[in-house]
Formats: C-alpha cells, structure tokens, sequence
C-alpha cells in the first residue's frame, strides 16, 4: 500500500511554425530538435519502461499546434531532410575525430541516435511520431491532455467568452481527430486561470485542468489540503494545484538537477566552434551560424570545459533520480498523517525541457520510474483522472486568477513590449464574433472565408508571440506573425462584409496557414 | 518551448510605466494587401520597442470608435487602452463650455465598485490625468479582490465630470490565504500551516503572513517557467 501519489505532468508545445513560401525557415527548427532531442527521447524512455514491465503513469500535454505540425505532410519531409542533412554532419564528425580517444566515442553517440531517430520516425511510424505516444495512451500508462488550440493565454481574453470557448473547443476537437479520443484534462496555457473559464472546459466535457500552486491556496474559501488534493470548482471541474518543492528541484536555476557539472552543456555547440566552411553546409540557409545539436562538453563549472562523458552523466542521472525519490518519500511520510489520507503531489514541466534543454531528462525520468517501480512502495504514480476515479469526494474552492509566469499573473504577456496587441485582438475577436452571429447559413465561399478568419484570429492569440516580444530573442518574428494574422484576418473579414471575397488571396492563405481543418467557426457564435 | 529567456525582469511593482506615444493620427483603418503573406518583413526602425511594434500599415493604430478596455494584470495593477474619436470629444467639449468655461483636464477615473455596485453607484475613485497623445495606461490600484469601472472624462475647474467612454468592469484577484472557512473541511490552525508550508519548502510552519510572504518569494525568484533555460547557462 503507498501512502501517497506522484503525478509527473509534461507540457510538449510548439507554436504553429510553418512556412511554405520558403525552403528552409529558421524558426521551423525549433520543431526539428525538438522531435529529435525530446520527443523521440521520451518515447524511447517510455517503450524501455513498458519492456522492463515497470508500472508508470505519466501525464503529457500535447497541443493542438503541436499535433497539427507533428501530422502535417510538408513538416514531417522537411523533418526527414533535416535529419538527413544532421547524420550526414555526424557521420563526417565520426570521420573526423577517429583518431581523438576523446571524442570518437561522443560523434559515434551521435550519429548512433540521429540513425536510431530516422528509423524510429520513418521505419516504425511512417513519420507520425502522435501513434508513437497513441500507444501509450491506448495501454493507460500515458494520459494525454489537450491546451488551448494555439496555446493562446485564456485569463486575458476572458472579457470575450467567445473567444476562450473558440480556444477549448477548437483544441478538443483537433485533438478528437488527430488521437482518437476525446481530452480529459486539459492544461490551461502558461497555467492561465481565471475563474469563469471553468464554466466553458464543463462544455467542453474536460474533467480537470492544472493551475500554479497559489491559485489554489489563494482560493476561496480556504483549501484544506492545499495543493496535496485537487478542489473542485463550483461547476464540478477540478483543480490540480503545482507542488512548489518538487517543481524546485528541476526548475531551480540554483539548486535544479540540470546545472550540475557532469550533465551535457547546452550551449557548446560544434555549429558555433567548428570551422566556419565545414559546418556552413549544414546551417540554416543564410549561413548564420545555429546550434546543430551535436554538443561535446560537459558543464563543468566556471573554468575551462572538459568532453563531455556520458557514462558518467547517466551515473549523475541516477542519482538525481534517487534523490528525487527520496524527497518524495519523506514529503509523503510528512503529510499523510497530517492529511489523514493520501497526499498528492503533483510535478508539471515544459516537456522540451527533458532532452532538448536538459539533455539527461529523459534518462532521469526513466531511472525515476524505475525506482518508483522496484524500489519502494510509498511513493505510487498516478494521472489526475485516476485520482478522481478513487477520491471523487474533495472540496469545493473556486481558485483564483494565476499563471506560471514570472511573478505568478499576466505580466509576462501584458507588459510595455507586447500589450499593444490586445487592442487588435479583441477587436478581432469582435469582428469575428458578430460575423458568426450574422452568418448562420453561409454559402460555401462564405463558410470558407469564416473559417479562415477564425484560424488567423486563433493564431494570432498565441501567447508564445507576447512572450517572445518580452524576452527579446525572436522578436521581430513574433511582432511579423501577429501582424500578419491581424492583416490576413482583417483582409478577409473586409471582403466577407461588402460580400467581395478575395478568393485567390483566400486560397493562398488557407494553403499557408492550414491548421484546423475541421475547425467550425460557429464555436465563435454568442451563446445568449 | 522557452528560448533564450532572461530570468531578470525589470517591472518594478509600484511604478506606472509612463510611454510617449506617437500622436494620434485618427486616420480610418488602412487596408495595405500588399504583404499579405509575407513574415518575415523586418520591423521599423524606431525610437523605442512600444513605438516600433505598432507603428506599421497591417495593423491600424486605431479603429474609429469610442472605447476604454480594462485588463487586470495582477492582484494590484490594471492595464487599460482606449480610443475617443474626436467627434466625440469635440461634441462633449461643446456641452461643457455651454454650462461652465475655463479650463479642463482629461482623467482617467477609476471606481471601485467592490460589492456588485454599477455606476453611478460605487465605493470610492481616484483620478489619473492623461496627456492628450497617452492611449493606454498601467493603473496602480494597489487593492486585491476588489471589483473596478473606469471611465475617461473631463474634469472641470469646478471638479465636475463628463464621462467620455466607460470601460468594461473587472476584478483583480485575491492575493493572501483566504478568510473564508469551509466548516466541513477545517483543520486545526497548527496542523494547516505545517501542511502549507510544506507546499513551499521542507519544514517550514507559522502563519498566514509568513507563508504568503514565502509563496510571494517564490512566485517572483524560484519557480517562474521562465527559468528553465537559465539551467543550462548556469556553468558558463
């Protein structure tokens, strides 16, 4: 018998990256090292887990772009150059350092997974890396949730009901046709909460959502348990609050796993030390020089860094494991007795953060699973929906507005570099709304042209635009891609107005931006 | 996936950002196809990153409507934009020179309409006086849990208002351990706070101020999502 649960939840996200018009497109990659450094790792660790016969539940959001990117034909081609283009600078890697005893052994690491990454996409799921985790979520070990549809951040839209609906229903929808299966839970994006927007995931069917630690210990009225028990909110929808102590022991800049000396540095990259003319073949097409995701060094400290050795990181990952674990077993030991019943704790991260960021994660997550598994029985993973399944009785607290962000509200994406986008999206918004009042029966130019301007006014609110124009890196990107979904919606508002559809212009967006096929735009009709 | 994020952030808490806008040009809604489907057209160069990100033919500056939107960005700050066509102003300025001359300044007046009240009706304002190029403002309420209207107008020498537009009603969130008890569910004092506490750190126990005065610590230092990549620069 355990005495408490531990429910580790991933967020894999991506913003809706695809340019056609060009060939190559610096931001794309961003979905490229991403499949190749985390999601193809994490599935990896998953099958090892369910070969070794370890029992584990792990909960994973993927989101809507996301999905809609990882089954969209032109991506997944251009993943397969990409990493076409990555075993062929590996293998010249493996060529060149044949006769360094140091870092033979590092360029054959490589090459070995970049190989072992192109059969797994290619050979075993025909390049739809979403049946990959499908299977997991069809044997119970993963849970996979859906977000807002383009990850749009809900509390500051919350004056236009309309659009927070268009966000949840939109997701649960494209989530439906890409996995099968209707979402049960749902991450809100950037853990954005506002009360109210429990009332619209009720709709939507969703069984529970994940906020941030003070949204529940704020709530009203007080939370008994804290964050140790999910708490409903009025309508019935629950709420699973961040633990801050685990959460610490990852995350921490200071004290988190990931900095320690022996795990793989992030930032030496052979795209950056490597001689200009050997690597420019392999760089993005203006030639400037980009991560390649073959990194040599280990962290190491503040002084010179020493080659990274990767036997000797997995040994540190075990370690951090076991540490983890320990924590865990004495946080349980503490709270089950004040509880007088079985503590929750629940642990979200950025899914991009194991493997991408933190090479190691992924290895830490399956060595963590393992010692959950053989090792002790205080300690018992479960998902949010198999909590509710044995502890349907919790308490009533409505939380309170919050998010994950830097100072806990919306700063992040209301702040002087990103809040002159909200006078145009709500404007949007507005137009769009009273569009799809007005059109019940539309001809089928007309249905086609609603249905674009709801995709430009869904892209448009991705929160990861706000975010980008605060922390300054990608910037103008993020400034060009708001503004063009402004543009492209408003263009195609105008022309629905005056009953003059651009069709050519209509048909090269939908080319363009053709996520959501089965979107509906009546999702954005008033309801009263 | 987070890139390359700072983790410092300069927003001091008690300090309304002030931004020199560009005047309003009160121009219709341009209608530039030209770049409609291009992405990667470099920003303006410009004086500062407010001006840059909006001074550009895809978007318009304003809408031609007379419109005040409140947002709450936190327990204590509101953000609100707006616009006010200047037939509108005009049309309010010549009803009040027709009842009292002399001078009037344009404020943004913020109600606390805490308890369900609806305007005319409220607890308390306060005023901020805009300059005439200002179309948005960060709002120091320095109130959680309270319910807030705000209206921009003309104050006259002789105090009185005339509201030009009327905003949207919003709430910032509670910022504490809540007061309310749930009887059904209640735990001794003692036994509640070691149980908090441990959701912020090991062992740690005392009250209600001492653990929000933790959580407030780590909302802004520790466990923000902006962190994560600073992990990997952390041996640089």
């Amino acid at each position: 018998m355990s005495q408490g649960y531990l429910s580790l939840v991933l967020h894999a996200h991506l913003p809706y990256v695809r340019h056609p018009e060009h060939e190559r497109f610096l931001e794309e990659e961003w979905l490229y090292e991403a499949i190749t450094e985390t999601y193809i790792p994490l599935f990896k660790t998953f099958e090892a887990l369910k070969r070794d016969g370890v029992h584990f539940r792990i909960t994973m959001s993927m989101t809507p772009t996301l999905l809609s990117m990882l089954t969209d034909p032109l991506l997944q081609s251009r993943y397969v150059k990409h990493l076409e283009r990555l075993i062929g600078l590996s293998e010249k890697e493996v060529h060149r350092t044949k006769n360094d005893p140091q870092f033979a052994p590092l360029a054959r690491m490589y090459s070995d997974l970049f190989h072992e990454a192109h059969h797994i996409f290619c050979d075993r799921f025909g390049r739809d890396l979403t049946r990959g985790f499908r299977q997991f979520m069809e044997s119970g070990e993963l849970e996979i949730i859906t977000c807002g549809a383009t990850h749009g951040f809900l509390p500051l839209m919350d004056l236009q009901p309309e659009a927070v609906r268009a966000q949840i229903q939109t997701a649960v929808r494209t989530h439906e046709r890409i996995l099968g299966r209707k979402p049960r839970g749902i991450w809100l994006p950037e853990c954005g909460y506002a009360p109210g927007i429990d009332k619209i995931l009720k709709e939507a069917g969703i069984l529970f959502f994940i906020v941030d630690n003070h949204a529940i210990v704020f709530g009203t009225p007080r939370p008994k348990f804290g964050v140790f028990a999910p708490v409903y909110c009025k309508t019935g929808v629950a709420a699973f609050g961040r633990d801050l102590e685990s959460s610490k022991s990852v995350w921490s800049a200071e004290e988190g796993y990931p900095g320690d000396a022996s795990y793989r540095e992030f930032y030496r990259d052979i795209g950056f030390d490597l001689d200009y003319e050997y690597v420019k073949p392999y760089l993005n097409g203006d030639g400037t020089r980009i991560h390649t995701g073959i990194k040599y060094y280990r962290i190491t400290g503040n002084s010179h860094k020493q080659p990274y050795d990767p036997g000797y990181a997995a040994q540190k990952a075990a370690e951090h494991a076991g540490n983890f674990l320990f924590n865990r077993v004495k946080q349980m030991e503490f709270l089950a007795p004040l509880m007088g019943q079985k503590p929750l704790v629940l642990s979200p991260y950025d899914a991009e953060l194991y493997g991408h960021w933190w090479f190691e994660g992924p290895q830490w997550l399956g060595y963590l699973l393992r010692k959950i598994h053989f090792d002790q029985d205080v300690v018992e993973t479960l998902t949010p929906v198999e909590y509710l399944e044995r502890h349907p009785r919790n308490q009533v607290v409505t939380p309170t507005m919050s998010s994950w962000g830097y100072n806990g509200y919306s700063e992040v994406w209301l702040n002087g570099s990103n809040d002159w986008v909200y006078r145009h999206l709500h404007k949007s918004v507005e137009r769009m709304v009273e569009s799809a009042n007005r059109f019940a029966q539309p001809a089928e130019h007309e249905r086609r042209a609603l249905n674009q301007m709801a995709r430009e006014v869904l892209l448009a609110q991705s929160s990861d635009w706000a975010f980008i124009m605060k922390t300054g890196t990608h910037s103008s990107y993020a400034v060009n891609r708001t503004k063009d979904h402004l543009q492209r919606f408003t263009h195609i508002w105008e022309g629905l107005s005056k009953n003059l559809i651009d069709m050519p212009a209509l048909e090269r967006i939908e080319s363009v931006d053709n996520l959501f096929p089965d979107i509906d735009y009546r999702v954005y009709a008033s309801t009263n | 996936m987070r890139r390359s994020v700072k983790k410092k952030t300069s927003s001091p808490k008690k300090r309304a950002p002030k931004r020199a806008l560009k005047k309003p040009s009160r121009k219709p809604v341009k209608k530039s196809k030209k770049k409609l489907l291009s992405t990667v057209v470099a920003a303006k160069p410009a004086e500062s990153p407010a001006q840059s990100t909006w001074v550009d033919d895809r978007v318009p500056q304003y809408y031609g409507e007379d419109k005040l939107v409140l947002m709450v960005r936190d327990p204590w700050w509101l953000f609100a934009y707006w616009e006010i066509t200047p037939g509108r102003q005009k049309q309010l300025a010549h009803e009040i020179d027709k009842k009292e001359g002399g001078d009037r300044k344009t404020v943004l007046r913020v109600y606390d309409t805490s308890g369900g009240l609806a305007l005319p009706r409220f607890n308390s304002f306060f005023d901020i006086e805009l300059n005439v190029y200002s179309d948005n403002w960060y709002i120091d309420t320095g109130m959680p849990d309270r319910e807030w209207v705000a209206e921009i107008g003309y104050r006259t020498a002789s105090g009185r208002f005339f509201p030009l537009v009327r905003s949207n009603k919003v709430r910032t969130p509670a910022f504490g351990i809540s007061e309310v008890l749930d009887e059904e569910w209640m735990l001794p004092d003692e036994i509640y706070y070691r149980l908090i506490g441990r959701s912020l750190s090991t062992n740690v126990s005392g009250n209600s101020m001492d653990i929000r005065k933790l959580l407030e610590k780590y909302l802004k230092n520790v466990v923000s999502s902006e962190n994560t990549p600073e992990l990997s620069k952390k041996g640089l």
